[in-house]
């Protein structure tokens, strides 16, 4: 029912302006270029219903920083904005960037804001759960390394393994400190610490610290301790402790863990399994995925009677690429984070990191799309050359809604997933593998493994036999979209997408019809196991052909169709049709 | 009149109460008699791009024009450019079975004894013409015969008349969908047939019957195939909701270029799976109201479903 598309600044921008678009804000269009200049004008928002006008933003004056006059056809003129500084002006605000061609008089932007159909259509997303600060880490630091190879940094406290740690020098015990910076002040109101699995024979950790206190700062140079324990002993192997913070915390960008003494035998600090929560019942380790924003989305179907939840957390773990996390629930329940929410698919637990479907972003100014109606979010992207897209939401199920035979027909679709014991063990948009691939063509691909632990799809879906399934017709490198060939795992049903029409199979054959427009057929999801026919996709459609990225082309109903390639790959097969509502 | 049923005694009755429907329908009758073995009947309309001539003919093992073997009892189904009264149903002006380079194989049947247990015959002008007929014979097996033209999604391709019936000359099975290439890239041929004008060829299209098929006829001619690919996604009805999808019968045509380019699907009509469906029941969807039939026995995969027009 909406669209829009823009620059969004990064991608946890793109988060705060998709909450803004499936909430019903005004919507905006893709500011028109004019001029010399290659600066860029980004994570343009709007924020409630704000009336229907044009804005002209003109370079006046060129000198670095260049400044701009700002102009609204009936809210008039402005104050001015200048370059690499936020603007705001009521509910809108944005930012121009230079870039390395400077401004010149008289360059120009041109947007449009206008009315939000969600609104009338009854069709507005709530926002059930919005918490974090956006902050992702910066960097870790130690008061030492033991052997300064990197196998013992500070990072491999936090990094989820189950066999790596950080470890100060040998003879450095009292004054060891462990820190993690962050780009924006997160609360700190609970972290855990492991038990060291591998020292022998007393089967304890004597490198455990046993008296230690957790400070904070704000410029990474004057601490303040917000809690203090003592008397940490007899760490047993695997063992978890979790301590609350009781003083008076608040947000700060500086966490550091303070040791003042081991266990008794220990000659060096080791810290494992370390996790850092913002609240006491929080499941995000932010030490990892930094303090972004916790996102539960719950969209009203067309007819305002579904309840569809589905969750979004950007991940900002210093050694991934900037990328969102994705999930869906049954329900919503207050207390907890989005990726543990009832019903969700369950996949958190598994260790070293969660199998969810990711879509991965840029943590740069970059292009989007965002397509929504009450049932379905969709998202793409595009920056370095690649595309990337998202869904979440109901799909079309081949089933009939007043007999509910498919009540909860929830897909979950990114981009990569991994995790686990899997190939994939981080998570960016550089990868150039099989397991980066968008939900027309879902992949897993990891030879000699079976199961969800060898090469989760980016692909869920909520089956009608109330399971969550993996959705994937590519695996182990030998086949590939349309000739995939769905095949059971070990414990997960995989199933594959292909279009109701049949033409599937033969989709490398297609081209163009004799008008010279291109078929758009629907791509459909099949489950193997049960001989099924889920539904087909809403709103993303198969194209056969290679076609200029970026294209918008418009199908015999008038209806706009942007186009988009399989992230980078640009063979016939490869291209998908987003609708633009 | 856009639809009716009951029963008839013989294959000449069927063709007369056809006829009746056909009429009813706003069809034009050319002709309608009793010849030698059987009925002719000659009928036509004007479609959205060209005027449909369609020819049906009643038999029992006897020679026809174009059919050199009388093996066959039931009933030829067949359309031309024009009609021409000195002519028998086979071999009107520019039908396959009159071309140059026509062989027996060009022509599109159901076969069997009568009586006909039970007919439904279907009508509709929207989006363009549609005249169907499925018969129940004894022994349980249901044939099918369709005329028409095709909705096309690309005005560059002139023409449309279609005709379907259950069965082609050279012994395909009877499970045959339309124009469904289901031994990729050809199936049975004989079966399906729509008249084009597209992509710099100008005749009969068929799926796929592999011969030395001639320029005009592009029948036969192994570039020029029209087909639709496999007809749904996958094989069952979904035991969760005891439901099949309705998929329409899209149209492709194998460019000079070598590739496929869809052109129109077939109005009306849709394919599905036959466990999905009981026979003669109306099944609502939306606005429409649609009866599914086996595509041959009881225990066929495919069903065609045919939108009830009231």
């Amino acid at each position: 029912m909406a669209w829009e598309s823009g620059f969004a600044s990064d991608y946890r921008d793109l988060l705060l302006r998709l909450k803004e678009v499936i909430t019903g804000s005004t919507l905006i269009t893709m500011p028109v270029v004019s001029g010399t200049g290659d600066g860029v004008l980004h994570g343009l928002h709007t924020t409630g219903a704000t009336a229907a006008e044009t804005w002209t933003i003109t370079c006046t004056n060129d000198l670095v920083p260049a400044t701009f006059s700002v102009v609204g056809s009936v809210s008039g003129a402005q104050a001015s904005a200048t370059a690499d500084v936020p603007y705001t002006y009521g509910t809108l605000s944005f930012i121009i960037t230079a870039g390395s061609v400077d401004f010149e008089v008289g360059d120009s932007f041109t947007f449009a804001v206008a009315v939000n159909p969600l609104v009338a259509a009854s069709q507005v997303w709530s926002v059930e759960r919005w918490s974090g600060t956006g902050a992702k880490v910066v960097n870790y630091l130690v008061s030492s390394v033991y052997d300064g190879t990197g196998t013992y940094n500070g990072e491999k406290a936090v990094d989820l393994s189950t066999t790596t740690y950080w470890s100060s020098q040998v003879g450095e015990v009292s004054g060891a400190w462990w820190q993690v910076e962050f780009d924006k002040p997160v609360d700190i109101r609970k972290f855990s610490i492991g038990g060291y699995t591998h020292e022998w024979p007393t089967n304890t950790n004597p490198a455990a610290p046993k008296d230690f206190d957790i400070a904070y700062s704000d410029d990474g140079i004057s601490f303040t301790v917000d809690s203090s324990y003592v008397d940490q002993i007899t760490w047993l192997t695997g063992e978890v402790r979790e301590f609350l913070l009781t003083g008076t915390g608040g947000a700060h960008k500086f966490w550091r863990i303070n040791i003042a003494a081991t266990n008794p035998g220990g000659t060096a600090v080791k810290l494992y399994s370390l996790k850092l929560f913002s609240q006491p019942n929080a499941l995000f380790n932010v030490a990892y995925y930094g303090d972004g924003y916790d996102a539960v989305l719950r969209g009203p179907g067309t007819a305002g009677g579904d309840d569809i939840y589905v969750a979004i957390r950007p991940d900002a773990y210093i050694h991934n690429g900037p990328n969102w996390v994705l999930e869906g629930s049954l329900g919503y329940a207050s207390g907890l984070d989005s990726l543990g929410q009832p019903g969700y698919s369950n996949e958190l637990i598994t260790s070293p990191q969660p199998h969810q479907p990711r879509l991965p972003l840029f943590d740069a100014p970059f292009k989007y799309w965002i397509t929504v109606s009450g049932r379905v979010i969709t998202v793409a992207a595009r920056f370095q050359g690649i595309s990337e897209l998202c869904q979440l939401g109901f799909f079309l199920p081949y089933a009939m809604p007043e007999q509910s035979q498919y009540p909860y027909p929830l897909i979950i679709a990114g981009a990569q997933s991994g995790g686990g014991n899997s190939s994939y063990t981080s998570f960016n948009w550089q990868r150039a593998d099989d397991g980066h691939s968008l939900v027309f063509s879902p992949r897993c691909a990891a030879s000699g493994l079976s199961g969800i632990d060898a090469a989760p799809s980016p692909v869920r879906v909520y089956t009608p036999y109330n399971t969550w399934a993996q959705v994937a017709n590519f695996y182990s490198g030998n086949y590939n979209w349309p000739y995939g060939e769905a095949k059971t795992l070990t414990t997960t049903p995989y199933q594959m997408m292909r279009d109701p029409e049949g033409v599937g199979s033969y989709a490398a054959y297609l081209g163009p019809m004799l008008n010279g427009k291109y078929p758009l057929t629907a791509i459909c999801l099949v489950d193997v196991i049960n001989d099924a026919t889920y539904g087909e996709l809403d709103g993303l459609k198969h194209i056969p052909g290679v076609h200029p990225i970026e294209s918008i082309i418009t199908d015999d109903e008038d209806q706009d169709w942007l186009v988009l390639n399989n992230v980078f790959r640009v063979s016939s097969v490869d291209f998908v049709a987003m609708r633009l509502l | 009149m856009s639809y009716a049923t009951g029963t008839a005694d013989t294959r000449e009755t069927l063709l007369d109460l056809f006829k009746t429907f056909a009429i009813a329908s706003g069809w034009s009758l050319d002709r309608y008699e009793l010849r030698n073995t059987g009925a002719i009947l000659d009928i036509h309309k004007a479609g959205v791009t060209e005027t449909l001539y369609a020819h049906l003919r009643s038999v029992y093992f006897e020679d026809l024009p174009g059919l050199s073997a009388g093996d066959f009892a039931g009933i030829t189904v067949s359309m031309s450019e024009s009609y021409d009264s000195s002519k028998d149903a086979t071999n009107q002006p520019g039908a396959p079975l009159n071309l140059t380079n026509a062989s027996q194989w060009y022509n599109a049947r159901i076969s069997g004894f009568t009586p006909v247990s039970k007919y439904w015959f279907f009508s509709s002008s929207s989006p363009t013409e549609f005249l169907a007929m499925v018969v129940l014979l004894p022994g349980g097996t249901y044939r099918h015969i369709i005329i028409g033209e095709v909705e096309k999604y690309d005005a560059t391709v002139l023409g449309g008349a279609f005709f379907y019936a259950s069965e082609g000359w050279a012994g395909g099975g009877l499970d045959t969908l339309p124009f469904y290439a289901a031994g990729f890239p050809w199936s049975n041929p004989g079966a399906s047939y729509v008249h084009l004008n597209a992509d710099e060829r100008d005749g009969w299209w068929g799926p796929g019957w592999v011969s030395s098929g001639g320029e005009l006829s592009l029948i036969g001619a192994t570039v020029s195939h029209p087909f639709t690919c496999g007809a749904l996604a996958y094989n069952s009805v979904n035991q969760f909701s005891n439901a099949s999808a309705l998929v329409q019968a899209n149209l492709f045509l194998k460019a000079q270029t070598g590739l496929w380019a869809i052109f129109s699907r077939i109005p009306n009509l849709r394919y599905s799976r036959r466990s999905a469906f009981l026979v003669d029941t109306v099944y609502p969807l939306g606005a429409d109201n649609w009866m599914a039939f086996p595509l041959y026995s009881v225990n066929s995969n495919y069903a065609l479903v045919y939108k009830k027009v009231t």
